[in-house]
């Protein structure tokens, strides 16, 4: 079971693939840690990495050093959890 | 047929530029200071539409293009921060405006207006803005590596969002940040973090990568505005 503090992280995350992507409530909803992202969701292409992260990063008060990024992170719905909590709960 | 905008000049730095205006001219007046670059892009018809929708409340507006963009004759890799701060303060001598609205970047150049009343939407700081138009170009430019990256703020200038954008701009862009002052309210989506008088539902087109307008969100921030003023 996740912390509090990862489960308001994941929620975040979600919305935020809403609201920068256009894509649909349900959709994102059912996405899992397996969920393929980059490649695989035609919304989410290079022009929309940038949008996206930033994004990430005002709502949840982080800063994502350029070093920092890979595009692995992108990969899955999972890495970019992992990711994302591994900077907003440290 | 939707109401036409007028379009009007005002003098910085000894050019002139140019104003587009919606609305009565005997109401109350907003200074509308936009997002900046590449965000302005993508807001361009959320702002025409909430001018549009002001201008039934009976509000009349003003939108300047800043030295170096939109219809401007400046090269923008001439152009200075402070030329904006300057531009901002000359716009609001010659629009005398009851009161500026200002959206994300524009948020770092509202106090230049000297107005006693200010209405933030989505303020940011400019070092999020830079990195962000930085960012946006490593993922499609193989070749803007890290030092070319870090050349952003001292050689320049580089190509960012379409605008060349020089070493001196880069850099006072990335210390800027929103300046505190009485009379400022400030508003932000749900969701968003930082301090705001006012949440409002929607979604930050100013990220999309597909533009498009949100009339549910116009609508909200016209309301809110209207009675403000």
């Amino acid at each position: 079971m996740a912390s509090a503090g990862a489960q308001q992280v994941e929620t975040t995350v979600r919305a935020v693939l809403v609201d920068v992507l256009g894509l649909g409530e349900e959709q994102v909803a059912g996405f899992d840690e397996n969920t393929e992202l980059f490649g695989a969701i035609p919304e989410l292409d290079s022009m929309a990495v940038a949008g996206l992260l930033t994004e990430i990063e005002e709502r949840l008060g982080i800063w994502i050093e350029d070093d920092e990024f890979e595009a692995e992170m992108l990969e899955t719905f999972g890495n970019l959890l992992i990711f994302t909590r591994s900077k907003a709960l440290q | 047929m939707p109401l036409a905008p007028r379009f009007g000049e005002y003098v910085t730095g000894g050019c002139h530029e140019f104003l587009m205006s919606f609305g009565p001219q005997n109401g109350p007046q907003l200074l509308v200071i936009p997002p900046l670059l590449e965000e302005l892009n993508r807001t361009r018809k959320l702002l025409s539409d909430l001018m549009r929708t002001l201008a039934a409340h009976g509000i009349g507006t003003h939108l300047p293009d800043l030295p170096g963009t939109g219809e401007s004759e400046r090269v923008f890799e001439a152009v200075s921060w402070s030329d904006w701060e300057v531009a901002v303060h000359d716009i609001a001598k010659i629009a005398s405006p009851d009161a500026v609205v200002s959206f994300r970047g524009g948020c770092l150049l509202d106090h230049a207006a000297g107005c006693e009343k200010t209405i933030r939407f989505a303020p940011t700081e400019g070092k999020r803005l830079i990195r962000d138009l930085i960012r946006s170009r490593a993922v499609t430019d193989t070749g803007f590596d890290s030092a070319t990256q870090k050349a952003v703020f001292e050689t320049g200038p580089t190509m960012l969002g379409g605008y060349p954008v020089s070493a001196n701009f880069a850099s006072a862009m990335r210390n800027a940040e929103p300046k505190d002052a009485p009379g400022v309210h400030t508003i932000r989506l749900t969701g968003d973090r930082g301090d705001a008088e006012i949440h409002i539902e929607g979604s930050p087109l100013w990220h999309r990568a597909e533009p498009s307008g949100s009339p549910e969100m116009v609508r909200r921030l016209a309301d809110i505005i209207a009675e403000w003023l």
